[in-house]
């Protein structure tokens, strides 16, 4: 099932992409990347620019994580479990 | 690690891409491309210029384009293919694809069906992307379905040439898209290629393009209506191209190989001839010059060795040009038009050519006026000489259509033009994208330049009209952000005013052609691009004074039966010169303005030479360069003319020295230094290049002074020719329009009601029509009234007789014979109106009395009437006449208002049988039930009582005709004020001149005209021009006694003027304002009898004004 979080998460980057994320004082190791794409807009409004990668951790769970670029902060997104 | 994009949209994909041809050249190159693709919607608009773009930057161009293709059966929506050419067949098969997609559909919804690509094939590649149908299938997971569409390509286009376009837009289902679209690849049996659909140049240019996709819906920008959801739609360097693909290299392979097989060049710069059909086995130079011998024999020129010399030379050139058919297809044209009864007359250098002359092009004598054809056409020149026609406006249309359709789409279109975004409009069409209130909007609009996107908060802050706006700072930054952006973007594709392409066969094959909001055919290229790819062109201009000459004679012939041929007058007709020279010229083709006529009287012109001349000095430069006063002190013979050196005598000798027209710069070059026309030409050309002039000036001394010319002259020779280069003018331009002008003046000499009615009514000229009827009048020129039975939709003529004595006691007169009793008449009862001659000529005094015929006043000036409307009345009257108003609303379709608007005008006071008077009629247009033909009458139509209304009085009637025409017909504004005027001591327009400078005069007049213009001191003046029946006065308002007096000058339509008369140089003179009032404020004061307290105001005493009633109008002198 999935269910849906914006919450802010520690990612550490390995080679650009992202290996390690800390959660809720949890550390998740990224076995495998699935996805990434950008979602970038809304100048005329909160002018949004974020890069999300679909990751799958350790244990089979699958995760949306983005990367704030205006702000200079990771969130976490989404969590299929 | 290379890439080609091959799936790119310009600014010519209207509001969708955002950069310029140029742009994207430039940057593929910066990246390293070795080639690049544009493929804009359904056009190739830019082609020209990206071609050249590249060519500069060193990148290979591929042209294509990107189709609409719509599916015959549902979904019946649209998709988009894209298509480059890879060499000459496929380039035209992908034009002749556009041009069917353009003319075949509604104009603006250009779309082909798959067979139609499939059908012209050959020579192209085709790119299947997630945008096409079968790509949209294919996305969709219908692999099969996807293949069976896409067959058609496949078997039309091959393996190699059906491609499929895999994008990787770093969407959140890219990675499955990708995956889908390359089964449907393998599938298909395609090759497949990464693309990208870059839509801008750089991430940072992504708003660009969602503010250009709503204002194309005209939806608001918001999330709901942006398609994109990132940025990546750019022109990315290939190694960011590889990197999205990195499994699989082949895809970006694979766009290399198609960079590879486009090989086609535009060939820009190679001149592409016209074709002209040809007797079998005869060159087109040799047919050129037996019409040219033809020509002489039916021009009645000599032919002598001067001709012969001058003849040969052109033909020459013309054949080492290449030009011969060129100049027979212009011909031709020329020809036909004159064969549909149209006038049209040749202007520019082609004037100055003598081929042009026999051949009918032109109808200026090159060799009589001593006129050089390397002007017009030189193999130095790098511009491709165009020939310049005018018709008559009204006509213009039935040209374009004759040469389209002679012509066909093989050979001739229209040129385009693009109308691009100014900053002022992209504000207003942004801030609607970005949903802001329109008038604020406006307002802020209005603002720019003097606000940009850098200091808005600044300028909301500095102008006064801005303070106080509602819009949010964020919002107004945004605005400003795009809106500066889109400055030069084109916005729609236009007709050029004037231009037709004219090519061989292979028009269709090299552009695209698309349909004109009128509908006529028209080239994807604009004047420039248009030149670089190689086409001659003629440029049609509709000219409204041909239109005016052509209504004269049309009327000439209706109302005499004469038919006057405007080719065969005398050119030395002296009542006609008589008449420039009193400078009487008003409404004549160029010699109109106030400062032309001034020059006219200076130069007094007594042949035709001299309308030339007259001509070639009217412009800024030779005034302000004060090349005017030694020309016309050395034609009075007041000083000796002045040659630099003995040489230049023959050169310079029709203007006494003085340098004039281009043809002289290039003759004094080559009489000193010997050069070649052609070479002087290309010298003159190149005089305000100041990169250019000293090897110039030094190669020009040189030479001289191998001919052994003194090195004093040849210098000072060299200044002259630089200094007065830039403001000589072309004299085969001027002697072209001096042909207009003296038929203007002819005419109007001749037959002033025939000619007056024509510039009524196609108003060619800068004056308002009532400046014009009053010029009728004063020559004696009866105006008839408006009349629902006998005004045409145009001002025509009519015979009247004409009753001599005084007209002064029929009440309706104009005057200044009876001035006193005029103004009183205002209260006085009028008499009744007696219709036809009850508004008679103000008094014979014109030069050239005209009294058999008169104007009857227009429909088409009606206040509101539409051509429908019009139509109408001249139908329902062709079956009877009109007997009343009752009967005008039941017979036509006019309108309440305009009928009103009739019946205000007097069109209905010549019903007399109707039994009732203007203000009946009036009361009857208002109020009268008036069924349609057909219906049941009622009976309060049928036998109402007449009432007895009171006559319109004198004023009512003027006041009514401005209303409902514009125009003071009855007689002029002014003689109202008469009295008021001669209490005022006035000094007429017409009397001005003989005041001294600085001597203070009283004037006054309707207020025609007011400027004020920014001035560089940064002070406020007004120019306000007043008429007051003898002629214009400018009157100059400067800021001192503005407090005073601006509110008077603005908002009254007649003022007094009180002021200093100053000379201005060549455009005559100016009243410095001190105080000004109202006009009919004083009359009414007068009549109260306190014109005195009314001139003095409540407060201030006014001391010039005091002395007024002393002032005499003739002291001054």
């Amino acid at each position: 099932m999935t269910k849906r979080f914006d919450e802010e998460v520690r990612v550490e980057r390995d080679a650009g992409m992202p290996s390690v994320f800390e959660w809720r004082g949890k550390r998740y190791q990224v076995v495998d990347v699935i996805g990434k794409w950008r979602i970038e807009g809304r100048w005329w409004a909160d002018g949004r620019d974020r890069e999300y990668w679909r990751v799958e951790a350790r244990g089979g769970a699958v995760w949306d994580l983005y990367f704030d670029r205006q702000h200079d902060r990771w969130h976490m997104e989404r969590l299929w479990d | 690690m290379s890439f080609v994009h091959l799936d790119v949209r310009s600014y010519f994909s209207l509001k969708e891409g955002a950069f310029a041809p140029e742009q994207l050249a430039e940057q593929a190159a910066g990246l390293g491309m070795p080639a690049v693709a544009m493929t804009d919607r359904d056009g190739l608009y830019g082609a020209a210029r990206f071609v050249s773009g590249c060519q500069r930057n060193g990148v290979k161009p591929i042209l294509g384009a990107s189709l609409t293709v719509r599916a015959p059966a549902p979904p019946p929506r649209d998709a988009h293919v894209v298509l480059v050419a890879e060499d000459d067949t496929g380039y035209a098969n992908l034009c002749r694809l556009l041009t069917d997609a353009q003319l075949l559909g509604e104009r603006g919804d250009p779309w082909v069906a798959v067979e139609q690509i499939c059908a012209h094939a050959a020579g192209m590649t085709v790119l299947l992307g997630p945008r096409s149908h079968p790509g949209r299938l294919a996305v969709a997971g219908r692999t099969d379905a996807a293949t069976r569409l896409a067959a058609p390509f496949r078997e039309a286009f091959g393996a190699d040439r059906c491609v499929v376009a895999v994008e990787h837009r770093l969407e959140a289902g890219s990675a499955a898209e990708i995956r889908t679209m390359l089964r449907f690849a393998e599938k298909l049996d395609a090759v497949a290629v990464a693309t990208n659909p870059v839509r801008y140049l750089t991430p940072d240019d992504a708003f660009l393009a969602d503010a250009l996709e709503c204002m194309r819906a005209i939806v608001p920008v918001a999330s709901s209506n942006v398609s994109r959801t990132n940025a990546e739609g750019w022109l990315k360097p290939p190694a960011e191209m590889r990197a999205l693909f990195t499994e699989r290299p082949d895809l970006c392979d694979a766009t290399l190989e198609v960079a590879e097989r486009c090989t086609f060049d535009l060939g820009l710069k190679q001149v592409h001839f016209p074709d002209f059909p040809i007797p079998g086995g005869r060159s087109a130079d040799a047919v050129l010059a037996e019409r040219c011998l033809r020509g002489v024999h039916e021009r009645g020129m000599k032919q002598d060795d001067r001709l012969r010399d001058r003849l040969h030379h052109e033909l020459s050139m013309i054949r080492q040009m290449g030009y011969a058919a060129y100049f027979l297809t212009v011909a031709e044209i020329v020809a036909d038009v004159k064969a549909m009864g149209i006038m049209a007359a040749c202007r520019g250098s082609a004037a100055g050519s003598l081929v042009c002359y026999l051949t009918g092009i032109s109808d200026v004598d090159a060799l009589r006026h001593d006129l050089a054809f390397e002007r017009f056409l030189n193999p130095m020149r790098d511009e491709l000489p165009d020939v310049d026609i005018d018709v008559e406006s009204a006509r213009r249309e039935d040209v374009y259509d004759m040469i389209l359709s002679r012509h066909g789409q093989e050979r001739a279109a229209c040129v385009a033009m693009i109308d691009t975004f100014r900053a002022r409009a992209a504000i207003r069409e942004v801030g609607k994208a970005l949903g802001l209130p329109e008038v604020e909007v406006g307002m802020v609009a209005k603002a720019f330049p003097h606000i940009s996107a850098r200091n808005i908060r600044d300028g909301l802050e500095r102008l006064p009209e801005l303070r106080g706006i509602n819009l949010p700072m964020r919002q107004l930054e945004l605005l400003f952000r795009v809106a500066e952006r889109l400055d030069g973007f084109p916005r729609h594709i236009a007709l050029h005013p004037c231009g037709i392409v004219l090519s061989s066969h292979d028009l269709a094959d090299r552009v695209p052609l698309e349909r004109s909001a009128n509908g006529h055919r028209m080239a994807q290229a604009d004047k420039d691009d248009v030149e670089e790819l190689g086409y001659l062109k003629l440029d049609i201009l509709g000219v409204r004074m041909l239109s005016s000459m052509r209504h004269a004679l049309d009327e000439i012939a209706r109302t005499t039966g004469e038919k006057v041929d405007l080719d065969r007058i005398a050119l030395d007709d002296r009542p006609t010169f008589d008449l420039i020279r009193a400078s009487d010229t008003l409404g004549c083709f160029q010699i109109e303005s106030p400062g032309q006529r001034e020059l006219l009287q200076k130069l007094q012109p007594d042949r035709w030479e001299d309308l030339i001349v007259d001509i070639s000095l009217f412009r800024p430069g030779p005034v302000k360069s004060d090349m005017i006063r030694p020309y016309i002190a050395r034609r009075m013979g007041l000083e000796r003319p002045i040659y630099i050196h003995p040489e230049l005598r023959p050169a310079l000798q029709e203007t006494f020295g003085v340098i004039v027209f281009h043809e002289q710069v290039m003759r004094t070059l080559a009489a000193l230094a010997g050069y070649e026309l052609t070479y002087a030409d290309h010298i003159r050309r190149h005089l305000d290049d100041g990169s250019m002039l000293p090897a110039l000036k030094a190669d020009f001394l040189a030479r001289a002074a191998e001919r052994d010319v003194d090195a004093a002259a040849a210098a000072k020779t060299w200044d002259a020719v630089v200094q007065f280069a830039s403001f000589g003018f072309c004299k085969a331009h001027a002697a072209a329009f001096a042909v207009p002008t003296y038929r203007s003046a002819w005419l109007k000499t001749h037959y002033p009601a025939h000619f007056i009615a024509g510039i009524l009514t196609y108003d060619p000229g800068m004056y308002p029509r009532r400046l014009l009827l009053d010029d009728a009048r004063r020559r004696g020129v009866p105006i008839l009234p408006l009349d629902v039975n006998r005004s045409e939709p145009e001002y025509v003529v009519e015979e009247v007789e004409v009753r001599s004595g005084s007209r002064c006691d029929d009440g309706a007169d104009a005057g200044e014979e009876c001035g006193p009793r005029v103004v009183d008449a205002a209260r006085a009862p009028a008499e009744p109106s007696e219709g036809e001659v009850s508004i008679a000529p103000t008094a014979q005094r014109g030069p050239h009395p005209d009294p058999g015929y008169a104007i009857r006043l227009a429909l088409q000036d009606v206040h509101g009437i539409s051509d429908a409307e019009i139509r109408s009345i001249l139908a329902a009257r062709a079956e009877r006449p009109f007997r009343d108003v009752g009967d005008f609303l039941r017979r036509t379709t006019v309108t309440r208002p305009v009928a009103e608007a009739l019946a205000h005008a007097g069109g209905f006071d010549a019903l007399t049988g109707s039994g009732t008077n203007r203000r009946g009629h009036l009361y009857d247009a208002i109020t009268v039930d008036a069924p349609r033909e057909g219906d049941q009458l009622t009976l309060a139509d049928a036998g109402a009582p007449v009432h007895r209304f009171p006559e319109y009085t004198d004023a009512e009637v003027v006041k009514a005709e401005l209303e409902v025409l514009g125009l003071d017909v009855t007689r002029h504004l002014v003689s109202f004020f008469e009295p008021l005027l001669v209490d005022l001591g006035v000094m007429r327009a017409k009397d001005l001149h003989r005041c001294r400078q600085d001597a203070w005069v009283m004037v006054a007049g309707v207020k025609i005209a007011s400027q004020t213009p920014a001035v560089r001191s940064g002070q406020r003046i007004i120019f306000v021009s007043l008429d007051d029946a003898t002629g214009p006065i400018e009157v100059t308002v400067f800021e001192s006694v503005q407090p005073k007096v601006a509110k008077t000058v603005f908002h009254a339509y007649a003022l007094a003027v009180w002021g200093q008369l100053r000379r201005t140089g060549v455009k005559g003179m100016s009243v410095t304002a001190e105080d000004v009032w109202d006009l009919t404020e004083l009359h009414r004061a007068r009549r109260d009898g306190r014109l005195r307290q009314a001139m003095s105001g409540p407060t201030e005493v006014h001391a010039p004004a005091r002395r007024l009633w002393h002032a005499s109008p003739g002291s001054a002198g």
